[in-house]
């Protein structure tokens, strides 16, 4: 029997350095990939929440936008499909590559960035996802496990639940909630939150974490839906849905 | 390496980095860097009369990768070295490193015009 030929990977690439990400798609595409760059975050958005799923994302962690910054974008890939992202960075500091991998990137490189280690660990962090070129096939999105539950617009940073209220959220309290529906149904560490919202070390005694969850659970509890935030003493705090398996097991 | 012993222009940076020697292909990477240049010295000169040391550090950090990815060595190390010294707050080393990267970029700029001209002929 013949073998149904390979689909190529697809690759987005969000940077707004043009020359590198030109490059990013000659290395790519020479080597059997798809790609499709962008070079403006609001057009790398309106693309995630519309199209076709990359089976792998690139994102530059220093990005010219007002509005959001490559930690930002990373969290809302992680909160919206189960794929893999590589973060680009400019510099090695801890502070830095430690906010990445809290915002839930897999992995990182610094740029600029040798082709054929660039490549090693996207195949090395698509395999882990089973979207490597030799095993294609995404696994289920993270978003489908919610959608009966709400429904987020990120441009207009509203929360939409069941019942059809809304309300609008901060960028800060839209990027915690992002990391509760990473987290699915485990507790969100208050450092790592800390880590991947505001992209350096927590100092023990800040509770910024702590009046940024307060803030969204009030807004939860304000629509009515049955969605809360519960504190878990010691840890942090997760995200309980009504009647769902996410959140069902509260620790007391 | 200091600043000065980077070199201007490393020719072998581009195709290297491409992985190919297709002329047409590196013609278009060094036509968009110098469209860039001439970008950075126009809002350099800007950031300079408004004294934005923000906008110093957002110029400098635009421009870096890709000055080292076509090949432009002692820029893409003059413009570290800028985004390091407003990272840091070290007033005063900025007015000396914006004059550097302003004369490196004009050096690089007649560096890669020349290697395009040689194509040429």
């Amino acid at each position: 029997m013949k073998k149904a030929p390979l689909k190529k990977p697809l690759v987005c690439i969000l940077d707004d350095d043009e020359i590198l990400t030109r490059m990013l798609v000659s290395q790519l595409e020479r080597r059997q990939y798809r790609c499709l760059p962008f070079l403006k975050t609001e057009d790398f958005l309106v693309h995630l929440d519309n199209q076709e799923k990359a089976d792998i994302y690139i994102v530059d962690f220093f990005l010219d936008s007002k509005k959001s910054s490559g930690l930002d974008v990373c969290r809302k890939i992680k909160s919206r499909h189960r794929a893999p992202v590589i973060m680009l960075t400019s510099n090695k500091g801890t502070d830095t590559i430690v906010s990445c991998l809290n915002a839930g990137a897999d992995q990182y490189t610094v740029k600029p960035c040798n082709s054929n280690e660039l490549v090693a660990r996207m195949e090395a962090t698509m395999r882990l996802y089973g979207a490597a070129p030799e095993f294609p096939g995404p696994g289920p999105d993270l978003a489908d496990r919610y959608r009966e539950h709400f429904s987020v617009n990120w441009l207009l940073r509203t929360l939409t639940v069941n019942n059809g209220t809304n309300v609008r959220l901060t960028e800060k309290e839209l990027a915690l909630f992002e990391l509760f529906v990473v987290a699915a149904d485990s507790t969100l560490n208050r450092r790592l939150a800390y880590g991947a919202i505001y992209g350096i070390e927590m100092d023990p005694l800040n509770r910024a974490v702590d009046i940024l969850a307060s803030r969204l659970r009030r807004k939860l509890q304000g629509l009515d839906a049955g969605i809360d935030i519960v504190t878990i003493r010691g840890g942090g705090y997760m995200l309980v849905l009504p009647q769902s398996e996410v959140g069902a097991d509260v620790p007391s | 390496m200091f600043l000065h012993e980077a070199l201007i222009f490393d020719s072998e940076q581009l195709p290297a980095a491409l992985e190919t020697r297709e002329e047409e292909v590196l013609q278009d990477f060094y036509a968009l860097f110098l469209e860039q240049l001439v970008e950075l010295q126009r809002a350099l000169a800007t950031a300079t009369a408004q004294r934005d040391k923000a906008n110093f550090r957002l110029l400098a950090h635009k421009l870096k990768s890709s000055s080292l990815l076509v090949g432009a060595m002692r820029l893409g190390a003059a413009l570290a070295a800028l985004e390091e010294s407003c990272l840091s707050c070290a007033d005063a080393d900025i007015d000396a490193l914006i004059a550097r990267v302003i004369e490196t970029s004009s050096l690089t700029s007649t560096a890669i015009r020349a290697r395009l001209q040689q194509t040429v002929l």
